[in-house]
């Protein structure tokens, strides 16, 4: 239990430390590609812009992108010669660095550029499938937009939000490339400390160690995934 | 007055939408066509060409990257489509007990962090001999593209009724004749996902192969690594490898975007 000791227990782990940074910067990530998907979906699906198909379209590319790709154009962006702090350096005459920072605005900015389209594809599919009696009924009843979105779009589409951002959140997770990309030299992102720990330094035992607990939290967030699934399902039918 | 602001208002969200997923698109491409970008113009390249396409250094090795690219994701992607098949057939169309079971072991590489799997690998095929081989990839590649070709495959047997193969039966069809001219015709849409998944997952495969194929298997993602700092920065080359990887990805996805369901999408393909 030697490793699991110093995971846990030792002074200031700094392993518990980025395991709190990974999750920390996964459910920022996470919470803004639902926020800007689910805002997304649900503009195209109460305006209904012309060209909806072909926006669609834009709006699908992130998700064809590979993972490293995505993270390599993000970090010509954000990194200190890049448009954006040059952009707020000539704005505010100082920029704050946005890659390999000590927050993860680099990681949080890439995976939300990289996942908000899982969210708006859930989600422009759970619009889909809303009855349109239901807002037509709502309206008679004399609701405003923004009533029938509080009462009938978000009730029924909760639990679609729920599972978009648990299976976002998994995937940032677990990722590597973005964080092979963007990640802080510390705090470290958990699969770039298992890749420093194991293959690096060839501390194999830390490694390990890391691996498990990695893999538990992971396996927790599916099953989680998997149970928000079946309630959905188990609404759907009643 | 109403219509004309709506309209306006609409514009506008749709352009904030193209710049925000476009710009980073948009900067791949100009560095891979920027010869000249000096710091003090940091706002657009001096000279635009293509420089970087004739780079020498570059040459060989977007060569050798894509043959081992290219020919890994199709090895991969045809015994993958061999595999799931047959395992979608039992999946989709039989009822045994532990079935849920066997599902939820098929989906747990989607859970899995791809580190992990690689530190776990790396003693094992050191000591069977598959480091940095081309097999070795080629079966590592399978053990991600499995998962998301299962699942797609999976559902278009189970959308069949099973009426169709008990009358096949009845009329004297073998078991072989009854995945030839039945299922395998009804399946085409599952199988042409699986495909893809299968294919664009391991032409982007970066973590597992950088563990247990670098330096001797040298795909393209492993290639565009080694420009990002991991050996020395330059992203003009990174961003020129880059393309070669992103454009027929992107084309092969929109092409066959048809088949693809929300859900089938919802892990992307990074």
């Amino acid at each position: 239990m030697e490793g699991y000791r110093s995971f846990f227990l030792s002074p200031g782990s700094p392993y518990l430390l980025a395991f709190g940074f990974t999750f920390g910067v996964t459910l920022a990530a996470a919470f803004l590609a639902i926020l800007v998907g689910y805002s997304l979906a649900l503009f195209v699906k109460i305006r209904r812009p012309k060209w909806t198909k072909f926006l669609i379209a834009i709006l699908r590319l992130p998700l064809f992108t590979p993972y490293l790709i995505a993270s390599f154009m993000w970090w010509t962006l954000l990194y200190p010669k890049g448009y954006v702090p040059m952009l707020l350096k000539q704005a505010f005459g100082s920029s704050i660095p946005m890659t390999n920072d000590l927050l993860g605005i680099g990681i949080i900015l890439c995976a939300m550029w990289m996942k908000f389209s899982v969210a708006f594809n859930i989600m422009h599919s759970q619009f889909q499938m809303i009855d349109p009696d239901l807002e037509a009924a709502a309206r008679n009843l004399g609701a405003n937009t923004w009533q029938v979105i509080k009462r009938v779009y978000f009730p029924l589409t909760l639990y679609g939000a729920l599972s978009s951002g648990v299976i976002i959140f998994l995937s940032v997770f677990i990722a590597f490339s973005i964080a092979f990309v963007h990640g802080a030299s510390w705090p470290r992102f958990l699969s770039m400390l298992i890749y420093r720990d194991a293959v690096e330094r060839g501390e194999w035992l830390m490694g390990y160690v890391i691996s498990v607990i990695y893999v538990a939290v992971a396996l927790l967030i599916s099953s989680l995934y998997i149970r928000i699934l079946a309630s959905q399902e188990r609404r759907r039918i009643a | 007055m109403k219509t004309w602001r709506r309209q306006v208002f609409n514009g506008l969200i749709i352009g904030v939408i193209f710049i925000y997923i476009l710009a980073p698109m948009a900067m791949l491409v100009m560095y891979a066509f920027a010869e000249k970008w000096y710091a003090w113009h940091w706002w657009a390249p001096q000279q635009l060409g293509l420089r970087w396409f004739k780079d020498p250094m570059l040459a060989g090795e977007i060569r050798r990257a894509f043959l081992y690219s290219y020919s890994i994701a199709i090895i991969v992607t045809g015994i993958t489509l061999a595999i799931t098949f047959c395992a979608g057939y039992v999946l989709g169309t039989k009822r045994f007990a532990a079935q849920n079971v066997v599902d939820q072991i098929a989906n747990l590489p989607l859970a899995f962090p791809a580190i992990v799997l690689g530190v776990a690998l790396l003693p094992i095929y050191g000591r069977i001999g598959l480091l940095r081989t081309f097999g070795g990839i080629v079966l590592v590649h399978m053990v991600g593209a499995i998962p998301y070709a299962l699942r797609a495959i999976v559902g278009s047997f189970r959308a069949i009724p099973s009426e169709l193969e008990e009358a096949a039966r009845n009329l004297g069809a073998g078991k072989l004749a009854v995945l030839y001219r039945i299922y395998f015709p009804l399946t085409r849409p599952g199988l042409i996902a699986g495909a893809i998944f299968a294919f664009t997952w391991s032409l982007n495969e970066f973590v597992l192969t950088l563990l247990l194929g670098f330096p001797t298997i040298f795909t393209l993602p492993v290639n565009i690594s080694q420009y990002m700092g991991e050996y020395f920065l330059s992203p003009q080359r990174a961003a020129v490898l880059g393309l070669f990887l992103l454009v027929p990805t992107l084309v092969l996805l929109m092409i066959m975007e048809k088949y693809l369901t929300p859900e089938a999408m919802a892990g992307g393909i990074g």
